[in-house]
């Protein structure tokens, strides 16, 4: 095969192109790839407590679901214009904020971690496909879940536990490697 | 069998002077080690040994776990596989396997044409900006995906490609190289589905193509 390209096309591209990602393919040639990228097929949501913190903070989902709405609620965010943004269809996130909808798709979590300004990380923490909970990080949500209220308009207080929370997940790296803790 | 297709420069961020890399068709044996002992490595290094893919890709290690010794062995069919090698400063850096036909062009340009499908393209994990702290290489994507447009050419495709974006890359498909976007497809774990018309490949050849980002 020949090359038409020159040392100085590629000069050029490599001083004019953006700074980012390149990589591309299918992931397909491991199992835990393919559990990852297929939503879990949500079980009926069964009633929830109103204020049952605990409850809710066993749900990842839920939280996750609250978390978000609270955030499109602070950013005023419709979800139809939200899924535009993030290119991500608005029935999956719709049964994300109701808590449904099983473990989010890698993709929809780094395109809503990109939009709101949150860790990839953060955000994978508190959804259902996370299988170690990260004591910390729970304890903050269970802070966060207490004070919010998702039937009016965000309050003082609320906005600051949302931001402090927001704070937090925009700072989180992880849960330590195994053998590192 | 490897070929050296040519030498071009990439851009060192660290020192910022342009570094002469060399273009393979085919990959060796080296290759393979590159990945084994050097890519695989810089991966663990920054991943929880038990990670699971979400959290791969929340690190821009999305492939950390593509076995390019294994997909050699799979895709070893030269007529309708071949792969390819970025090598600079002694390493590996970058690589990308394509398959030659069995892919149709959804492009409205010129649907159901044929199209190379770049099956996996990836740079060593310390040229990646959201992995990587300080990345080191710069241009060995763009490398990579006009070796697949030659190859679409010298195929008699028109230079007609096509590639689903790992999500941490889906804004340089898109808006830098300005490949047409299909958006997240069902039956591909939701990952974006992109395409470059013959057109759009000779305005990136030719350089007339301008980055949005």
């Amino acid at each position: 095969m020949k090359m038409r390209i020159t040392n100085n096309w590629l000069r050029r591209r490599i001083e004019r192109d953006a700074d980012l990602d390149t990589d591309a393919g299918l992931p397909i040639t491991n199992v835990d790839v393919l559990k990852a990228f297929v939503p879990e097929k949500a079980p009926r949501a069964a009633p929830r407590p109103a204020t049952a913190v605990a409850s809710m903070t066993s749900q990842p989902g839920v939280l996750l679901g609250r978390l978000l709405r609270q955030l499109r609620r602070r950013d005023n965010v419709d979800l139809p214009r939200l899924a535009a943004e993030v290119r991500v269809p608005e029935s999956e996130l719709r049964a994300l904020e109701e808590g449904g909808g099983g473990a989010p798709r890698p993709r929809t979590i780094h395109q809503l971690a990109t939009f709101f300004k949150i860790s990839p990380r953060a955000l994978l923490a508190l959804s259902p496909a996370t299988a170690e909970r990260d004591p910390e990080l729970d304890e903050a949500a269970i802070r966060f879940a207490a004070s919010s209220d998702e039937l009016s308009k965000l309050s003082h207080d609320e906005r600051k536990s949302l931001n402090d929370f927001v704070s937090l997940l925009s700072e989180y790296r992880g849960r330590p490697a195994r053998g590192k803790r | 069998m490897k070929t050296l297709l040519g030498s071009f420069d990439l851009l060192n961020r660290v020192t910022e002077r342009f570094e002469p890399a060399n273009l393979f068709e085919g990959i060796d044996e080296a290759n393979l080690l590159a990945f084994e002992r050097d890519w695989r490595p810089a991966f663990a290094e920054r991943l929880p040994a038990d990670a699971s893919t979400a959290e791969r890709i929340a690190a821009n290690a999305e492939d950390a776990h593509w076995d390019w010794r294994r997909l050699a062995e799979i895709y070893r069919n030269p007529l309708l596989f071949q792969m390819y090698a970025v090598e600079c400063g002694d390493r590996t850096q970058g690589l990308m396997l394509v398959r030659k036909g069995g892919r149709f062009s959804r492009h409205p340009d010129h649907p159901r044409t044929d199209l190379v499908y770049v099956d996996r393209l990836a740079t060593a994990p310390w040229n990646r900006p959201r992995f990587a702290g300080e990345p080191i290489y710069k241009g060995v994507g763009q490398l990579l995906l006009a070796t697949a447009i030659h190859l679409s050419m010298d195929e008699g495709l028109g230079g007609r490609i096509g590639l689903h974006a790992l999500p941490n890359a889906e804004i340089f498909y898109r808006d830098v190289m300005q490949m047409t976007d299909f958006g997240p497809e069902e039956r591909h774990y939701g990952l974006c589905y992109f395409e470059m018309s013959s057109a759009q490949a000779a305005a990136f050849l030719t350089g007339q193509n301008v980055e949005g980002a």
